[in-house]
């Protein structure tokens, strides 16, 4: 257990490194000059030098890559090109509203999509299960955007009962909960559809096993052989491919967000990007990947100790 | 005569499948006394399973019962309520299976799935350390070193023979009438197998727990078998006393079965092998399934289907004892002599 | 509650297999058209094919044609899905914004599968270190969630038909090299290839022979299920202004304009979800019965009677 852990820490160190290589290379790619086509060119020479200098693009390739990585080790993430704010602050401020939203969608989303996978496992062939296979395919390939424009046509336009837009105080819960709710929705829909998926595709699975059988050779109670028996071992897979989806939810976050005016990570990106406000733009997009690689592997520590199997072949 | 524990009469299963409907199971007709152990033996796809699971009502669901009756002790199972028929499982019918690596689930200690099975059947919730001492018991009982300790170890921290032992002290819980082995042995090696058929006819003598053995050793059901059922392609095709099958078998396909099996006193001769290939569940010829393979078999075998017919207390699916048919058109066959009634 | 469970044998029964690779297609799409579902995708794949190509035949109008007078109007005789705020008919714009989808997600699936392939196939022929890196990449793409990707790409690169393919292409790559990463290993452990090695068989054959027919199934399913990935990403990348530059009628532009006017008419983003979905579903219901054709441990249960 401890050699794959370690195998893994390395590997997740490494692609760490080259993502964040990545992203310090990206600016390179801008046509032109990324710092004049911000300022505009009416910018007076000496601050776009300046400007140039805080970003360390006077410097040879190699040697930024190396800047960013030291000063993101200590949490520097670099000052934005117009107003000079801190990146990392900017992120700072913007991340909580994502990440709450982001559980708010799984939540919702594992109280729903569980429950209906196991329905549909164990009435197999059922209308139900017809039904909610069509249902579930829907939902999951309808994109974020559309869940949520058509969410926000219903709830806000036609039928005003939830805000459209902004994304309340957490001063004022309350508030913050109903303009939370249309966006948690929306993510949370896709994500229903693709966990009652795979909670019943892994049930099915389990339920053919023959402990499952054997256990009701023995008397015990249907009930009990599907919640207790089954969809422990049925989970287990399901765990793995939570921390794949955080990463769909994650990228449909940035619609959501700026479908319902809702601050946070994806509204600062975008903003970012039509300002052409590089230095956030990397800063956040390495926020996202950095939280995605973590939960990858934290769900994948949490799978291999969960199945006990795994934790003593190991 | 007192009446069997465990009754099958004209056995009907049939499995759905995108492919069409496979007749698992024809017309199976059996009986198991109390106390006795029946053996079902039979090449792979014969059926026997599909028998284990159905007595059980436990098919899959693509299975069906579409025809006759199982009664136990005395109740047709098909008239029980759901209710009922999960009474029976477990406490009056108990069921081992054949690889314990996979009919223990892996993410539950055995001490876990063994308190499970037991209050499945408890009116009253009995304390934790009572059921727990019963575990513990049960475990002991079959050979389970160190049962204490080891009733919190997951099943693959187990070696294989001690899951199979696991798996029928799980079975006995509740002191079963029968106990039905689906192939409880073929997984193991044959020191552990001879342990278990060992423990099995302990049971058996101890407490009086009818057994039906499940199993393709010829070996294993002349070792602890007091009855025998040969299946084949669904059917049953003789049914008889072990001595009688294995001295004198009635059938062909049991003649050519026994046959097969290898013996140093064949030395340096051809293997026996039966010629030809069980016919496929979809395209069952008509008349009797064994007719393309058996060597004796008249214009009738291809045609009809032999019924069950009763040779002294020995049952036999073949028209070679059929005396209603003329003497041209039945089959014939010297070693075919009327059996000694048993 | 009727609980399932193996009993005993439940036969599968397979298909034979032989035959040409026509013969062999043919009953593909016979096996697949037999399921409803199937049945459903492959409709709606043909029906996006007929679109594409006869576009300005389907269409009424054409997809730039403004008419200021009869701008956000619901839907008519005229209109049939209403028209959008420089009153362009929304029906001709949805079936032009068809091609923009395949135009996109097509290419993009070939480069994603072209170059996923080539890295597989060496990476996992090779192992040792040139595997490890390309592992590193795989995750390193894979890390980011495709939008995200997509969008600081085209930040610094600008956004334009080119660039939107490669960079969709780029994302959807790491899916395929594993899947060939996989199938490769498996391949070199098997005896079978041990042996032709042994009598002198070149790698090319081995490819061809082994890897190839394994491939095509899992293959054919990523396909199927990643067209409708690739278009729902150029939609919402147009919907975030960094997809294929404007008038060009991408359903993800029809969302962003319909976004702008939603309080006004709510019918140019209806009529670009409708196509979104209706596509997106074709393609996942046709890669759903591929799979359960393909594969049927997969697919659960079959027919299943009640008890």
């Amino acid at each position: 257990m401890l050699d794959y852990a370690l195998r893994r820490l390395v590997m997740t160190f490494f692609v760490v490194l080259l993502i964040m290589t990545f992203l310090a290379l990206l600016i390179q790619l801008v046509p032109g000059d990324p710092v004049r086509l911000v300022l505009g060119a009416k910018a007076p020479e000496s601050v776009v030098q300046s400007v140039r200098h805080d970003m360390y693009l006077d410097k040879p390739v190699p040697a930024q890559v190396y800047y960013f990585f030291t000063n993101a080790l200590r949490g520097d993430l670099g000052v934005d090109f117009q107003s000079q704010r801190s990146v990392t602050s900017l992120i700072w401020t913007a991340l909580p509203h994502t990440a709450i939203l982001a559980l708010a969608s799984l939540a919702l989303a594992g109280l729903l999509g569980v429950p209906l996978g196991v329905y549909a496992a164990t009435h197999p062939g059922g209308w139900l299960d017809r039904v909610t296979a069509v249902a579930t395919i829907s939902l999951i390939t309808m994109p974020a955007y559309v869940a949520g424009l058509l969410l926000l046509l219903v709830f806000s336009v036609h039928w005003p009962i939830l805000p459209a837009t902004g994304t309340g105080s957490l001063s004022d819960p309350g508030d913050y909960l109903t303009h939370l709710m249309l966006p948690a929705i929306a993510l949370a829909v896709t994500w229903i559809g693709y966990l009652a998926r795979l909670v019943r595709t892994s049930m099915l699975e389990v339920l053919n096993e023959r402990y499952i059988l054997a256990a009701r050779s023995q008397g015990i109670r249907d009930r009990l052989v599907v919640y207790k028996y089954a969809l422990r071992n049925a989970v287990i897979p399901t765990i793995a491919v939570v921390g794949v989806g955080l990463g769909t939810l994650l990228g449909g976050a940035i619609f959501v967000e700026v479908i319902f005016a809702r601050a946070g990570l994806g509204m600062l990106i975008y903003n970012s990007i039509q300002t052409r406000n590089y230095p956030i733009v990397r800063g956040g997009v390495l926020v996202v990947a950095l939280l995605f690689v973590a939960v990858n592997l934290l769900t994948d520590f949490v799978y291999h100790m969960v199945d006990p199997r795994i934790r003593v072949s190991s | 005569m007192t009446q069997p524990l465990l009754t099958v009469d004209g056995l009907e299963v049939v499995y759905h499948t995108d492919a069409g409907t496979l007749p698992a199971l024809s017309d199976v007709c059996f009986e198991v006394r109390e106390g006795q152990i029946v053996g079902v033996v039979g090449e792979s796809g014969c059926g026997k399973s599909t028998l284990g699971a159905a007595l059980l009502r436990l098919l899959a669901p693509n299975g069906e019962i579409v025809g006759g009756h199982v009664m136990f002790a005395g109740r047709d199972l098909a008239s029980l309520s759901a209710g009922e028929l999960r009474t029976l499982r477990g406490q009056g019918v108990a069921m081992i299976f054949q690889d314990p690596l996979t009919s223990l689930n892996p993410t539950f200690t055995i001490g876990q799935q063994m308190i499970d099975a037991q209050r499945a059947h408890q009116q009253t919730r009995e304390s934790k350390s009572v059921v727990r001492q019963r575990t513990i018991d049960a475990l002991t009982r079959v050979g389970i070193p160190d049962a204490a300790r080891r009733i919190d170890n997951h099943p693959h921290e187990f070696s294989g023979g001690m899951r199979q032992r696991i798996m029928i002290a799980i079975a006995l819980l509740h002191e079963p009438s029968l106990l039905i082995a689906d192939e409880a042995t073929s997984a193991l090696d044959v020191t552990l197998e001879a342990q278990i058929l060992k423990l099995l006819k302990e049971i058996n003598a101890v407490h009086g727990t009818a057994i039906l053995l499940i199993s393709h050793n010829l070996g294993v059901i002349a070792e602890v078998c007091e009855r025998v059922v040969v299946m084949y392609a669904g059917r049953a095709v003789e049914e008889g006393d072990v001595y009688s099958i294995f001295d004198r078998p009635l059938h062909p396909y049991s003649r050519a079965l026994l046959a097969a099996v290898p013996s140093p006193q064949h030395r340096g001769t051809t293997l026996a092998a039966i010629p030809g290939r069980v016919p496929s569940l979809l395209a069952l010829p008509p008349g009797c399934k064994f007719a393309d393979r058996c060597g004796y078999a008249a214009a009738v075998c291809f045609t009809r289907e032999p019924a069950s017919l009763s040779r002294g207390g020995l049952r036999v699916r073949c028209f070679l004892y059929d005396d209603s048919l003329p003497e041209a058109d039945k089959p014939r066959a010297d070693w075919a002599t009327e059996p000694v009634p048993a | 509650m009727a609980v399932a469970s193996q009993g005993g044998e439940a036969a599968v029964v397979r298909a034979p297999a032989g035959g040409g690779v026509m013969t062999r297609l043919g009953r593909l799409i016979r096996e697949v058209a037999r399921r409803p579902a199937g049945l459903f995708g492959l409709l709606v794949v043909c029906l996006l094919f007929v679109v594409v190509v006869a576009a300005p035949v389907v269409a009424p109008y054409g997809p730039y044609d403004q008419s200021i007078v009869e701008r956000l109007q619901g839907p008519s005789l005229k209109h049939l899905l209403g028209t959008d705020e420089l009153g362009r008919d929304l029906l001709s714009r949805v079936i032009f914004g068809a091609r923009i989808a395949l135009g996109v997600a097509i290419p993009a699936v070939l480069i994603a599968m072209f170059v996923g392939m080539l890295t597989g196939l060496i990476s996992g022929y090779v192992g040792r270190s040139v595997d490890q890196v390309a592992i590193v990449g795989m995750d390193a793409i894979q890390a980011f969630p495709a939008v995200i990707l997509a969008l600081a790409l085209l930040a610094v690169l600008g956004p334009s038909l080119r660039n939107v393919v490669i960079v969709i292409g780029v994302a959807l790559a790491p899916g395929y090299a594993r899947v060939v990463r996989a199938m490769t290993r498996a391949a070199k452990q098997n005896q079978y290839v041990e042996a032709e090695v042994s009598l002198g068989a070149g790698t090319t054959r081995i490819a061809v022979h082994h890897l190839l027919p394994n491939i095509a199934a899992p293959l054919f399913i990523l396909t199927a299920m990643d067209i409708p990935s690739a278009i729902a990403i150029e939609a919402g990348l147009a919907f975030l202004g960094l997809g294929v530059p404007p008038p060009s009628p991408s359903w993800g532009a029809l969302l962003s304009d319909g976004f702008r006017y939603v309080l006004i008419s709510p019918w140019a983003i209806i009529a670009a979800s409708a196509a979104l979905m209706l596509t997106t579903l074709g393609f996942a219901m046709l890669g759903e019965t591929l799979r359960d054709v393909l594969d049927p441990k997969l697919s659960g249960t079959r027919r299943w009677r009640k008890r």
